[in-house]
């Protein structure tokens, strides 16, 4: 009798040992999470835009002026806006000569108008003016182009510039960059 | 719960408040299914342990689940560490079958 519950319990040992043995873990994960809410992020881009005061059409020229001569002069108009979601969004207006210098260029004088002011006077080469606009705004930019001098070395010479509308946004990831361009060629004639 | 032990058996379909048991990334858990999720005659089940605030981000496939736990035995885990053990082994498995043998050999010597 002693010796059959011995065997049962042995044999329940045996039984429990080799079912504990094939047995398998399973996990139970401990997980969490940190909700911040409200958080908001915004995307902007800048750009300007060149256009026609005439009818508002995007134009990448302005002064194409022949047969310029002492005191002679030339006006022209561009009207800029801005295509981004910047506002407001300052810009600056700077003139860089295409090609080579023949002295052209660096004698021929500017007058800027922006609403109704003048706002510049002085050597073509050397502008250098700001502006800001608002996000829905825009600036008509009146330049006004002149050959103050009588030298004759100037007969049959070209002046080929741009006028360069930049603005920039710079945080410590880096930047934004927007630009727009109008070319001007000025032609002298003979006197 | 640390230590515990489960009993599952695998089942046709898993309702949700189901616990069960599944394959995730090559490990087995056990958590509660909190949405039955049935689409293009396949089903998935999101779930979430008890003790969590949120929802696992695995969403374990109906055949990856080996089954519904039916019965929980706290503690016997443990026993079933120890068993799976190398002195586990000795108390379970050898010395049972030793014991065994050893006496039906002395049964056996003295006739």
């Amino acid at each position: 009798m002693v010796r059959a519950r011995a065997y049962i319990i042995l044999a329940l040992l045996l039984l429990f040992g080799i079912w504990f043995r094939v047995s398998e873990f399973t996990d139970a994960d401990i997980s969490d999470q940190v909700r911040i809410p409200g958080n908001r992020i915004s995307m902007i881009s800048i750009s300007l835009l060149s256009k026609k005061t005439v009818n508002g059409l995007k134009t990448a020229s302005l002064l194409h002026t022949d047969d310029l001569r002492p005191d002679g002069f030339d006006v022209g108009a561009v009207r800029i806006m801005q295509d981004s979601s910047a506002t407001p969004l300052t810009y600056r207006l700077t003139a860089v000569q295409q090609g080579e210098d023949n002295g052209l260029c660096s004698t021929l004088s500017l007058d800027i108008y922006k609403a109704n002011e003048s706002i510049y006077r002085g050597k073509l080469e050397d502008v250098a003016v700001a502006s800001t606009l608002a996000r829905d705004g825009y600036d008509d930019w009146i330049f006004v182009v002149s050959l103050p001098s009588h030298d004759t070395d100037l007969k049959n010479r070209i002046c080929d510039i741009d006028f360069v509308f930049s603005t920039k946004k710079i945080n410590q990831q880096g930047g934004l960059y927007g630009e727009s361009r109008v070319s001007n060629i000025i032609s002298t004639g003979t006197w | 719960m640390t230590g515990d032990i489960i009993i599952i058996h695998p089942q046709g379909r898993y309702q949700k408040r189901d616990v069960i048991t599944f394959m995730y990334e090559n490990r087995t858990v056990t958590h509660r299914i909190q949405t039955v999720i049935e689409k293009d005659e396949s089903l998935s089940y999101v779930t979430k342990g008890d003790a969590n605030r949120i929802e696992d981000e695995g969403v374990p496939f109906h055949s990856n689940v080996y089954g519904k736990v039916l019965l929980v035995v706290p503690k016997v885990g443990y026993l079933v560490h120890f068993v799976q053990s190398p002195l586990g082994f000795i108390v379970f498995i050898i010395a049972p079958i030793m014991l065994f043998v050893l006496d039906r050999l002395i049964q056996f010597i003295h006739g």
